[in-house]
């Protein structure tokens, strides 16, 4: 009698952790990092709340979710992804969690021969597109359609928004053009710590090196760093950048080796490539980022 | 070839930093974990290592900033603590230390990860290269990393020549050193203190786990070669010199192939070698071992059993044929050609054709063991009271191994006198 007592409570305990229905979220977005969070902030209007996962300063490939994401993933109705497999594991999660969730990976709008195909990415494909503006403005152009549909409620109001960021997105790609020409052409090459900047390069017509190579979770040897430092001596390279989700010390550790060969290379300062800046700085927000970037590289690289 | 110039040379500014940063982080490192391990406490670097990283986050989450000092402090007083709370588990309650070290790692680090998590989620701001306190990154060295290890290195170094006896006498005899009424708890605490020494100047470069390796493995692979703590010591210094200096010459060989994890693998191969191949203790030498005393049991049975049955002869002949002997002793015959061969080549039996010889050699060796034999019998039943039928089978395995010192022994303790024989003589017939 006492064991069949002890078999309903442990049944009525294991049960009572599923009989939870997860309540959807109407009028929210969910999306992973820092820097969709503010793009998508700039495209619906402030009724609808946006939430994104990763914090600011937060590497994006070393991202470890925790329970209270999950929660955060069961209960949001509608989920904006990075896409080109950014966020590795928790997209399979998440696009096998539930069918009725909208889900849309941002970077999926793009057409196949825009996508920068490198060895070092899972499926091939360099999932940093943010860094080219223009790739944004094009994804936004497309994400508009999806939202109207998801929220017809705010159809009018998401339009209006949408309509002035594409304006602005416009606007910010002629500005970086215009600081980032400034830099003479031998000088064009950024060095960092891992291969975030492909688009970026190819955009604005510079070439990068990294130490890295293309995830900050792979990691690097002796070789790697000799090479480097051999690459910077030879090209004459005038300064290297550190990331902001990226610890400075292996660059310093570049820039010591080059001192000692007799080359004084700078540390030309912190770029924003995966995640945005603190709430306190010019890069709290995607485009206080990228001009940002665009002013540290050209400052940096002109002399 | 150029490459192995290139780095033995170390021409390459970066490739020095490295190497000369590993060989001091390295020597220092297994020197402090030899005592952890005497004292059977080399878990100890391991758990403490572990236990730094909430130390470092909350540092962090403190100060707000990166900067190793701050970290480094931090990760001394969780280092600290979690000793604090393994002694304290083991000296109360029905905990051993084994237990104790699990708690504590996976508690700290359980902690730790958890509060690595927290920070990346809130807005504390530049976070970037704390995880590397967890794995590390060797290939980065900068001069000043050579500065800090040398300084621990040159520390660690004068403390143990300064301490070597007292240090000594804390891993073998505790009670004897405090008899002598030295400072038994300081110089335990001198032993932790230079534990927590070490694995904080080097969780900044090499990581956690790294640093773990480097305290345990040099001292446990050298223990194979050695059993003199000036020696072992040496052994293990030049083990963690070598994995140093391996490692990151593998990771100047090609692109992505990081020196941390390398300089384990060197580690982990040199623990190898030593499992197989060192002298006594090793694989390889048990087995030889073993295989040369199968070899003496099989020819020693061989030449007793010979001298056994001459001894039951009337007419006793040193040639005696194949067919003869194996009338009275049961042999397979791989077995019998086997134990003959191994009886010839020590030249206690000469093969002649159809049978064999014994020789004067053989005849003494024979007798010796058959006196050995029945004097262990006669031992087992009047002074251990063992039943009669047990005594022979332990008679067959001692009488190999019993040397003359311990033949004069039994004789005393059965009050025999030195000419007494419990068999026959032969008298071999030309």
């Amino acid at each position: 009698m006492k064991k069949t007592g002890l078999l309903i409570a442990m049944c009525a305990i294991l049960f009572s952790c599923n009989t939870e229905v997860a309540e959807t979220n109407k009028d929210s977005i969910l999306t992973t990092t820092s820097i969709l969070g503010d793009i998508l902030r700039n495209m619906v209007p402030e009724e609808i709340e946006v939430i994104n996962l990763m914090g600011p300063g937060t590497d994006p490939h070393l991202y470890k979710a925790s329970p209270s994401d999950y929660k955060h993933i069961r209960e949001a109705g509608f989920i904006v992804l990075a896409g080109l497999h950014l966020e590795g594991k928790m997209a399979e999660v998440i696009s096998g969690l539930d069918k009725e969730k909208e889900v849309q990976e941002f970077a999926s709008f793009l057409p196949k021969e825009q996508i920068i195909n490198s060895d070092g990415f899972a499926d091939g494909n360099d999932p940093h597109m943010w860094m080219d503006v223009e790739l944004v403005r094009y994804c936004v152009l497309k994400l508009r359609t999806d939202l109207v549909q998801w929220f017809p409620e705010h159809s009018q109001k998401i339009d209006l928004k949408c309509e002035e960021y594409i304006n602005k997105l416009g606007r910010l790609n002629r500005e970086v053009l215009g600081i980032l020409s400034k830099v003479p052409a031998e000088n064009r090459v950024i060095i960092t710590s891992h291969d975030a900047l492909n688009y970026f390069a190819r955009a604005y017509n510079y070439e990068v090196r990294s130490l890295q190579g293309f995830s900050t979770a792979a990691d690097f040897g002796l070789k790697d760093i000799t090479v480097l430092v051999d690459y910077i001596i030879e090209r004459e390279v005038p300064a290297i950048f550190v990331e902001n989700i990226v610890s400075d010390q292996a660059l310093k550790a570049v820039q010591a080796a080059c001192a000692e060969r007799g080359f004084a290379v700078k540390l030309g300062g912190s770029l924003y490539t995966d995640a945005l800046g603190m709430e306190s700085t010019k890069a709290s927000t995607y485009e206080g980022m990228i001009r940002m970037n665009a002013i540290t590289i050209s400052r940096a690289l002109q002399n | 070839m150029e490459d192995f110039l290139d780095f033995m040379t170390l021409r390459e500014p970066s490739v020095r930093y490295v190497v000369l940063s590993c060989i001091l982080l390295g020597a220092a490192a297994s020197t402090v974990g030899v005592f952890g391990f005497l004292r059977k406490r080399s878990l100890v670097g391991e758990t403490v290592a572990h236990s730094m990283l909430p130390g470092i986050g909350l540092a962090f989450i403190i100060s707000g900033s990166r900067e190793p000092i701050f970290l480094v402090t931090g990760a001394v007083i969780t280092g600290w603590m979690s000793m604090g709370f393994m002694n304290w588990l083991t000296n109360r309650g029905p905990i051993k230390i084994d237990l104790a070290l699990a708690i504590t790692l996976t508690g700290f680090f359980a902690i730790g990860i958890g509060l690595m998590t927290y920070i990346q989620r809130g807005s504390f701001g530049d976070h970037s290269g704390l995880d590397h306190y967890i794995f590390g990154r060797a290939a980065a060295m900068k001069p000043d990393d050579i500065r800090v290890f040398g300084g621990l290195a040159i520390f660690v170094f004068i403390s143990v020549l300064l301490l070597f006896k007292e240090f000594m006498g804390i891993c073998f005899n505790k009670e004897f050193l405090s008899v002598l009424g030295l400072p038994v708890r300081f110089l335990e605490f001198a032993i932790s203190f230079l534990t927590i020494l070490a694995i904080s100047s080097g969780i900044k470069a090499v990581g956690i786990v790294l640093m773990a390796a480097l305290m345990i493995i040099p001292a446990a692979a050298a223990r194979y070669w050695t059993g003199n703590l000036r020696w072992l010591l040496t052994l293990a210094i030049a083990f963690g010199i070598i994995a140093g200096i391996g490692g990151a010459y593998i990771s100047f060989q090609a692109h992505s192939l990081p020196t941390g994890p390398f300089i384990v693998i060197v580690l982990a191969t040199i623990t190898a070698i030593s499992v197989v191949f060192a002298p006594e203790k090793g694989l390889f030498s048990r087995w030889a071992r073993k295989r040369r005393m199968n070899r003496r049991v099989a020819a020693e049975n061989f030449v007793k059993e010979l001298y056994q049955i001459l001894e039951k002869k009337t007419e006793q002949y040193a040639r005696i044929s194949k067919t003869e002997f194996l009338k009275h002793v049961v042999y397979e015959r791989e077995s019998f050609f086997r134990s003959l061969r191994w009886a010839v080549a020590r030249g206690w039996i000469v093969p002649v054709v159809d049978g064999m010889k014994i020789t004067e050699k053989g005849l003494i060796r024979g007798r010796e063991l058959n006196r050995l034999h029945r004097l262990w019998e006669i031992y087992l039943a009047r002074k251990a009271h063992t039943p009669l039928e047990k005594v022979h089978h332990s008679a067959e395995i001692i009488e190999h191994i019993l040397t003359p010192e311990l033949e004069a022994e039994i004789r005393i303790e059965l009050d025999l006198c030195e000419n007494f024989s419990p068999q026959n003589e032969i008298h071999i017939k030309a």
